[in-house]
């Protein structure tokens, strides 16, 4: 190697030395802050205005009690194996009903439904497949 | 070295080489595979296909990026640079299948180009968080897809050295916009201690390999000569050079090798043609001074490399006085036939 080479190589990696750690930590501190915040409301005091009509792994879901229309505050806590979902509403009868929405990455999404439904169908369009369902509780 | 240009010049050493990066990358595959069904069984092929592609170039990267440096700092590494350049293509391969497995299953299926779904899925630029990192991955798999093409020895002559070895340092480059392709990526949607540890570990590993050989040579390139007799600069004395070995020293910043052979003294650039490989760590076989790195010969009373081969490096005049050895720090032009000092 060249001494300009040398003195280029160094450069280089302390330049990468410097900025890599850098945006890297402000990455991970970014993990524990998304995707579970809706306008300065988490999911543990999302309670205290909403009603909770499901928790599990993958979900954390409220209704909103006071909004005329109907709306459902669904925190997506991990990704789901498809890359974007359909959702549905599942009506009294157990079969799949109103489209409400999409879901992709992990974060909270509004959906509106008219009146109590019986649950949600996650459903991949693409691959034509059910990927899950979830009962929801109305008091 | 090749007069004609031949795809591979194969050779007991670089078989023995791709032998064992194919072991490796199979037994690494297999590995990946078996314990991610055995903990996950959900795993669909597609995924397990691009994570165990992706976290295995991610891995051949930093050994690639570890082999410079350890040369430099300790010469049972040198084994490991010879066909360095394999390894870097086998790297590519495996990236590039993550990244095409990648745009397959995430991007084609729709309405539009899936490369302009690629760049268009996301819109977020302005956020560090939310970054589209699927673009950060495909400008690091390009630049890695300029150098594997150009890892031959043929773009080496005809790119030029000076621009061929630019466009091979945008490896520095892509390691970044791959730590950070993971980091705003995979590592978002599915934060993992061990995954942030270990790739943290890895760029902690690779910079201060890095930084320590810089800093090594640094001290090394800061010395001068402490003796100066009417123009003429001391080196050594005779007993300090191991016969058919060489002494290095700095020359107006640059690098000199010092051999001694068959009675005789030359003094050479230390820097071969070829990739920039170390001379003065060479020795001499059969009457050429050969690199440590990849076997570029030259002869050393005129730096020119033996017919038909047409390389060539600077040479340096030579006294000696008693024992000692002086040298004139203009260097002469490339291939300059000096008579060699003899003792």
């Amino acid at each position: 190697m060249t001494s300009d080479l040398r003195k280029t190589h160094k450069i280089l990696w302390l330049i990468l030395a410097m900025t890599i750690p850098i945006l890297v930590v402000l990455s991970v501190l970014g993990i524990r802050e998304q995707g579970l915040n809706d306008n300065g409301m988490s999911v543990k005091n999302s309670g205290d205005k909403k009603e909770l009509v499901l928790e599990n792994d993958l979900f954390t879901i409220y209704k909103d009690k006071k909004s005329v229309d109907h709306q459902l505050l669904v925190f997506l806590k991990k990704s789901l194996p498809s890359p974007a979902a359909s959702v549905y509403a599942i009506s009294s009868k157990g079969a799949k009903g109103m489209y409400l929405g999409e879901l992709d990455k992990k974060g909270v999404y509004h959906f509106k439904i008219k009146g109590a439904i019986e649950g949600l169908q996650i459903y991949d369009e693409i691959k034509k497949e059910e990927i899950t369902n979830v009962a929801l509780q109305w008091d | 070295m090749g007069l004609d240009y031949r795809p591979v010049l194969w050779n007991t050493h670089k078989k023995t080489y791709d032998k064992w990066i194919a072991i490796g990358m199979l037994i690494y595959l297999s590995g990946f595979v078996g314990i991610t069904i055995a903990l996950n069984p959900e795993s669909t092929a597609e995924t397990l296909i691009i994570r165990a592609f992706g976290t295995l170039s991610i891995a051949l990267l930093h050994i690639i990026l570890a082999i410079g440096p350890l040369a430099r700092l300790h010469p049972n590494f040198l084994p490991l640079l010879y066909n360095r350049r394999h390894l870097g293509v086998s790297m590519f391969l495996a990236a590039f299948v993550h990244g095409a497995f990648s745009i397959i299953q995430f991007h084609t299926l729709g309405n539009v180009n899936a490369f302009y779904a690629l760049f268009t899925s996301n819109m977020d630029y302005g956020s560090l968080i939310n970054f589209p990192f699927q673009v950060l991955g495909f400008f690091a798999l390009i630049i890695l897809f300029l150098m594997a093409a150009t890892s031959h020895d043929f773009w080496l002559k005809n790119l030029s050295p000076k621009i061929w070895k630019r466009l091979h340092m945008m490896v520095y480059f892509a390691y970044a916009l791959v730590l950070l392709h993971v980091f705003l990526g995979a590592l978002q949607q599915q934060p993992s201690f061990w995954s942030i540890g270990i790739l943290s570990l890895g760029f902690i590993g690779i910079a201060s390999l890095h930084l320590a050989t810089g800093i090594k040579e640094t001290k090394v390139d800061k010395q001068k000569a402490k003796i100066i007799e009417e123009g003429w600069e001391y080196v050594c004395s005779l007993e300090e050079i191991p016969e058919d070995r060489a002494k290095i020293f700095i020359v107006d910043k640059e690098r000199v090798a010092l051999f001694k052979y068959d009675g005789k003294l030359s003094a050479i650039s230390n820097v071969c043609k070829h990739q920039g490989g170390p001379l003065g760590e060479g020795k001499v076989v059969d009457g050429c001074v050969t690199c440590p790195w990849h076997g570029y010969q030259y002869l050393p009373h005129n730096g020119q490399s033996p017919p038909p081969f047409t390389e060539k490096i600077a040479t340096y005049r030579l006294k000696t006085i008693a024992d000692k050895i002086y040298v004139d720090p203009k260097g002469l032009p490339e291939g300059t036939a000096v008579e060699p000092a003899t003792f």
